[in-house]
């Protein structure tokens, strides 16, 4: 869903009451700016079921732990972030067919 | 996608906004995890997960099952780059015709789910080069 939202003189914005309302917002409710490569959006947190489950899994020290080991992975270039994505990239080449299983006979 | 979603986590654990694309990623996972029988990888997913951080690759892993690659994998990946598709995208397209589930003994998945739009539209615009009846989703 898509909303376009216009600034007003002072700077601010006003999202829609139907908005508001799906999204569950009250007054005094903190919204993030972000700007990223995507352009500027408006962040309202929540996290995904399968996230959330993850994280909550979590104990206090593994927690710290995830943030030391996130610390270290944003700290990468977005570069060597890439490399790392890509590594043993899979040949289509017919002389790397050897690895290749027999199709299962039912 | 998978790389979308582990980099999720990590902005989770710096109390980090995430970007769109982890977003919708995480978002994807999530629901694709309620409503399908099996999710699966590649190989090469599956070995870069390996080798990152476990805290946050291996729920991942332990989720989902890698695909090894059948007879004519390689073959049907040759083909698809006949049709403009770049050899890193024929492999995972080959992976959803010719990905051979070795616990189940299974060939192929329903769908293919992507962040990459381009891709998508591409092999929406190539539907009829025979033998894929996969479904590409963003």
């Amino acid at each position: 869903m898509m909303e376009k939202l216009t600034v007003d003189a002072e700077g601010k914005i006003v999202i829609p009451p139907e908005v508001i309302q799906k999204r569950g917002l009250h007054p005094g409710d903190e919204l993030t700016l972000v700007e990223s490569a995507e352009g500027l959006l408006v962040y309202q947190g929540g996290v995904d079921e399968k996230t959330l489950a993850w994280w909550n899994r979590l104990d206090d020290r593994q927690r710290l732990l995830a943030e030391d080991y996130a610390l270290r992975d944003e700290n990468l270039s977005e570069h060597e972030r890439d490399a790392s994505w890509n590594q043993e990239a899979e040949s289509i080449e017919i002389e790397a067919e050897s690895d290749e299983l027999d199709l299962p006979t039912n | 996608m998978i790389r979308r979603v582990y980099e999720r986590r990590v902005r989770l654990a710096l109390a980090k906004p995430p970007t769109v694309l982890q977003v919708e990623a995480a978002n994807s996972y999530a629901h694709i995890a309620t409503i399908a029988n099996h999710l699966y990888i590649t190989e090469q997913t599956a070995n870069i997960l390996k080798r990152r951080t476990e805290i946050f690759a291996a729920p991942i892993l332990a989720d989902t099952r890698a695909l090894k690659k059948a007879r004519y994998l390689r073959r049907w990946a040759r083909r698809l780059t006949d049709f403009a598709f770049s050899s890193e995208d024929a492999i995972v397209l080959a992976y959803g015709s010719f990905g051979l589930d070795v616990e189940s003994k299974t060939v192929g998945v329903d769908a293919i789910i992507t962040t990459d739009i381009r891709l998508a539209e591409h092999y929406e615009r190539r539907q009829g080069m025979g033998k894929s009846n996969i479904a590409l989703t963003i």
